[in-house]
């Protein structure tokens, strides 16, 4: 699955460069998002990640978000922590979790403005990908766009096998929070 | 002479004098619109839910219709969501609506929630809905493409996807499982199946006549149509993936086609330039007037569980009886009035007779109506043809008031009259029927049964007669023969009633009034007739039952009767008809609301061709009703709209009431659209009343419930009989007050029994109180006895006295005075609970003088008090002699160490004081005086 991201995003900037030619190409990125999730239950588990990753290409309203698993920080115990790399997602063969599609809206990103869009693309994690609507609020402010955005996933959507013991200790949804900053930038 | 006779003769001179001057008006259209707060929504959509109920969405919100009013559905009024573009009921029943904002409500319950699913909601208008078999919800947006709701999660179908184009317009659920979308460029099949998309598109690249889909519908057999922005309409083959070639219209003229409503085999056909169009089972498109109404952009059109069919257009929804009921007045030229009888043969040909001349109408390949005439009578001798029937060659009978009977043979045209040697010549003629080559024919001059011998298929059969088999009815009018299942031949008879005839066994069943005028068999076997005045009976099982308007028929002298092929009677009166099930007795109507007054049909008015459409001759024209062949005469469905308490709706099902919540209002419609003025109600509060109220009312109010369990009953019916009527229940509670509950009554009681015993614990304390104080008044009364009695003390006096006698006897006058004043007192306030406390001081210085004659100067009385403190007050009697007693007593008195009693007045009291000067030896004291002043 990862090659073909990194093909991916090659070519979504290659494309991007063909068909705007010697236009200068607008592009916002950022790679310091913040990403936290937590069981719907209890804050049976929880952690955050200050290392989402991203692209958001506003003519054509696509877009690419991925954060390593591995960044993922502030569990309730390093055993949880391990549990969750080693055992329920297996972040050393899937280690990323990405997001990329577009954006169903009829919006003008080039313009300032607060808008409520909903993002409909692949969602992968532990390998498994998924088709998601996501709903997020995009603040476009000069050189700046802020993005925030809440959605849950569900564990059996994505085959990640809660082992038995702690099988009625988290929930089967986790639902998840993001926030971040994005940035210009002229190719 | 009776009343139909004089009906005839009546019809007889109008017929020579005027014939066909009727108006030309069709089967009613009605038109209804919503008058809301001023203003007149427009409706946007329609749409009928299973239980019949007919949802309207408007640019002002969505309301419900139950033929008499339209309802706001509770809580929309605060939505501001702008028109309702889609409605549509799962599975589960619940109603979808959507708006033309992208927002989503569901009503469940006439309980309405916004659907707020996580992935936000489109930002285009809804258009349409669908479920899937596998309860998956589709619904199509004007520019967002398809969403699918499932699991509680929304997916999307658009271009980026493969979907053809963004913008759908209309959604159907094929029969193998996909979807169907129209959408602005061509057609697309969807598919979504554990998370997988598939879609597939056929656009005007691939053959279909015009890019824009603006409707697809599915019909009864499964086949699929769209309807174009501008090329009309068009069947489309999805197993093969073509157009049906011959199910695509040419030059069409219409506009857009709006709407398509498939219906009994034929099509319905909104169109956006010129009104609504039907697509006949023919294939034929005609176009069908509303009568008296102008339908200029006809937009959504749905039919109800009675199938009459409901048009939107602009802020009007018209009602229409669709093909199911319809008047035909003319044909091409030709004025249809004062039919009189009217038979189908076995080719579907229909023969009936408007004036004195014979008419068939008959279709042709293409579906249009071919119309002959046959000219039989002398045109100086006319004569109105009564009733006609068709033998076994495929003849057709003819019998006139006046003029006898002919046979015509359909395939010369050519007419000869029956002329033998009978009675029938040149008579009058009211019924002929047969069996095989058995012609029975019945008139004013009775019955006389004939068969045809030979020649059957010429124009000159030879026929023999029988006199002999109907004897005994020669005499009377005979108004129709039927020969049943059983081949019974049945007689309706003027004045004696219906005779039957089995085998060779003639019986005779009177009636109330003598006549019997038409028969029928039902499929059970029941021979039902009609009765002049009396209504309808029914034969079986060699019992007669009647029936009459009490029982729910609209007329008391139906015309005629008849068992229609899907097992219901249709009973024609004067102002329309009747049709009943002949097992549950439910009957359904056809009368002034549709238009049908004054159609005043006759004894033989009344046929079925072989599609199972009924033909009834009227005085207006021809009526073609189409019942349907699954058709189930029920009574109204109870739309129950929901309880009220002070006007404000119970939701959520609760059926527990507090004591306070007792006033309840129950709201509820039947709906019966084709006449809802016809709904009845009956209504019973269980609990409240035993009795059945039967009301036309829709809703209902108890105030002042006492608290109790109740149920609510309802039942509808079209008329007064509500015995086969389905019912609607609502048990619900009223709780008593708290007062009246069991824990309060048991806390009541405990706390009684605690008072009780409280009060008799506190009693007996104080009897024992009284007691104990009782027993110590005795013992002072008694102290007080001993101490007056106390020898010690009047052995003292005594010697005293002696002693005073001897020294100085001027002064024992004195002693003696006091000391005997002094048990005067204590006899005298011994009694009394108060003395003076100048007399108790009196009684203490008497005392002490006593004393004082023992002991000289050793004892000593001081008295501090003055006057204004002695004045007035009171003290218990002997309390301080009693004190100074003691003082004596438990003192020693002498030279070296005098007593001293003071009485002062400290802080409002009085005090006795004395210095103390212990004896050497005690005297034994009880502490009897102290305890008693205490006391």
């Amino acid at each position: 699955m990862r090659p073909f991201f990194l093909s991916f995003l090659t070519m979504l900037f290659l494309c991007s460069y063909e068909v705007h030619g010697g236009q200068e190409v607008q592009f916002y990125y950022t790679d310091n998002g913040h990403v936290s999730f937590k069981s719907e239950a209890k804050q049976l588990i929880k952690a955050t990640s200050d290392e989402l990753r991203g692209v958001l290409d506003p003519v054509h309203k696509t877009f690419v978000f991925k954060v390593a698993l591995q960044t993922f920080k502030g569990f309730n115990s390093s055993l949880q922590q391990e549990h969750f790399n080693e055992k329920y997602l297996e972040s050393e063969k899937y280690p990323e979790a990405t997001f990329m599609g577009k954006i169903i809206e009829t919006v003008n990103l080039t313009q300032d403005g607060v808008y409520d869009i909903r993002a409909k693309g692949k969602f992968w994690i532990h390998g498994i990908e998924q088709e998601r609507i996501i709903r997020s609020l995009i603040t476009i402010k000069g050189e700046k766009i802020t993005l925030e955005a809440h959605f849950n996933v569900l564990l059996s959507d994505h085959n990640i096998k809660v082992p038995k013991v702690v099988h009625e200790k988290i929930a089967s949804e986790i639902s998840v929070d993001i926030k971040a900053q994005l940035n210009k930038k002229y190719n | 002479m009776n009343r139909v006779y004089s009906y005839f003769l009546y019809l007889f001179i109008i017929l020579n004098g005027i014939a066909g001057s009727a108006g030309s008006q069709q089967i009613l259209t009605k038109s209804f619109d919503i008058r809301s707060e001023g203003s007149r929504p427009k409706f946007t959509r329609l749409f009928r839910d299973r239980d019949g109920l007919l949802w309207t969405g408007t640019d002002k919100g969505i309301f419900t219709f139950d033929g008499l009013a339209f309802s706001k559905i509770n809580g929309s009024d605060s939505l501001n969501f702008g028109s309702v573009t889609a409605i549509y009921e799962d599975k589960s029943g619940t109603i979808w609506v959507g708006y033309e904002s992208g927002k989503l409500i569901t009503i469940v319950n006439d309980k309405l929630s916004p659907f707020l699913p996580m992935e936000g909601l489109p930002k285009a208008a809804i258009s349409d809905f669908q479920e899937d078999v596998y309860g998956q919800l589709f619904f199509s947006t004007r520019g967002e493409g398809v969403y699918v709701y499932t699991n509680k999660r929304i997916y999307n179908f658009d271009h980026d996807d493969g979907l053809s184009d963004n913008f759908c317009y209309s959604m159907a659920h094929l029969p193998d499982g996909r979807m169907c979308v129209g959408t602005d460029e061509g057609i697309n099949f969807i598919k979504f199946t554990k998370g997988i998309k598939n879609i597939s598109k056929f656009t005007f690249e691939d053959g279909l006549p015009d890019d824009i889909v603006r409707t697809v519908a599915i019909d009864d057999r499964g086949k699929l149509w769209l309807g174009f922005q501008e090329a009309g309409i068009a069947q489309f083959d999805y197993k093969l993936n073509r157009l049906t070639p011959s199910g695509a219209t040419s030059q069409w003229a219409n506009g857009q086609v709006n709407k398509i409503l498939p219906m009994q085999g034929e099509l319905w056909i909104t169109t956006e330039e010129n009104g609504v169009w039907r697509l006949n089972r023919y294939g034929n498109l005609v176009q069908e007037e509303l009568q008296d109404q102008k339908v200029d952009k006809p937009g959504d059109i749905v039919n109800d569980l009675e199938n009459n069919i409901w048009i939107s257009e602009s802020i009007h929804l018209f009602r229409t009886a669709g093909s199911k009921l319809s008047l035909l007045q003319k044909i091409d030229t030709k004025r249809l009035s004062f039919i009189h009888c009217i038979l189908s043969d076995h080719e579907g040909n229909l023969w009936f007779c408007p004036d004195n001349f014979l008419s068939k109408l008959s279709l042709t390949h293409d579906g249009k109506v071919k119309f002959d005439s046959y000219t039989f009578l002398n045109p100086q001798n006319p004569a109105d043809v009564v009733t006609l029937y068709e033998d076994k060659y495929g003849f057709i009978w003819i019998g006139t008031l006046g003029e006898g009977v002919y046979r015509l043979n359909p395939k010369t045209g050519k007419t000869k009259q029956v002329t033998e040697k009978t009675n029938i010549e040149g008579s009058s003629i009211l019924s002929i029927t047969g069996d095989g080559d058995d012609i029975w024919i019945g008139g004013f001059n009775g019955v006389v049964k004939m068969t045809i011998a030979s020649d059957g298929n010429s124009d000159n059969p030879q026929f023999t007669l029988d006199n002999k088999t109907a004897k005994g009815l020669s005499n009377d009018y005979v108004y129709s023969i039927f020969i049943d299942s059983k081949k019974r031949i049945w007689f309706g008879t003027d004045e004696h009633g219906a005779y039957v005839l089995d085998k060779d066994r003639m019986i005779n069943l009177p009636v109330n009034g003598g006549a019997v005028h038409s028969f029928t068999e039902d499929r059970e076997g029941r021979i039902w007739f009609t009765i002049p005045d009396a209504g309808i009976a029914s034969y079986s099982h060699d019992s007669l039952s009647f029936f009459t308007t009490k029982n729910g028929l609209s007329d008391p002298s139906p015309s005629t009767i008849y068992c229609a092929k899907n097992g219901k009677l249709i009973i024609v009166h004067s102002n329309g008809f009747d049709v009943m099930d002949p097992s549950t007795h439910l009957i359904l109507y056809h009368s002034t609301e549709e238009n049908l007054a004054d159609i005043n049909s006759d004894l033989n008015s009344i046929t079925e061709s072989s599609d199972s459409t009924i033909w009834i001759g009227t005085e207006r024209g021809i009526l073609r009703y189409r019942p349907f062949s699954d058709m189930n005469i029920t009574s109204p469905q109870l739309d129950f709209h929901g309880v009220y308490i002070f006007n404000d709706l119970v939701i959520n099902g609760r059926s527990k009431f507090s004591s306070d919540e007792n006033n309840l209002r129950f709201d509820y419609s039947g709906l019966w659209y084709s006449d809802p003025q016809r709904v009845n109600y009956s209504v019973m509060l269980e609990g409240y009343s035993t009795k059945w109220v039967n009301t036309k009312d829709h809703a209902i109010t108890f105030a002042k419930l006492p608290p109790a369990k109740y149920t609510f009953r309802i039942r509808a019916s079209l008329n007064s009989d509500f015995s086969n009527s389905k019912e609607t229940s609502f048990t619900f509670i009223i709780e008593p007050p708290f007062w009246q509950r069991w824990w309060f009554r048991i806390a009541l009681a405990t706390l009684v029994i605690i008072i009780v015993i409280y009060i008799v614990k506190k009693r007996e304390n104080r009897i024992r109180k009284i007691d104990l104080l009782q027993k110590q008044n005795i013992e002072f009364q008694f102290e007080t006895l001993k101490n007056q009695v106390n020898p010690h003390f009047l052995f003292n006096s005594f010697n005293t006295l002696i002693n005073v006698i001897e020294t100085t006897p001027e002064m024992a006058t004195e002693y003696v005075e006091k000391l005997s004043e002094f048990f005067r007192s204590i006899v005298s306030y011994r009694e009394k609970s108060l003395i003076s406390l100048k007399e108790e001081l009196e009684l203490v210085s008497n005392y002490i003088f006593i004393q004082k004659k023992r002991y000289g100067k050793s004892l000593e009385l001081i008295n501090d008090l003055k006057d204004e403190q002695i004045r007035g007050t009171t003290i218990p009697p002997l309390t301080l002699q009693l004190l100074a007693e003691n003082a004596i007593k438990h003192n020693a008195v002498s030279k070296e160490t005098p007593l001293k009693i003071e009485i002062f007045v400290s802080d409002n009291k009085i005090v006795v004081s004395n210095n103390i000067n212990p004896k050497i030896n005690k005297e034994t004291s009880e502490g009897v005086g102290l305890q008693n002043i205490i006391s």
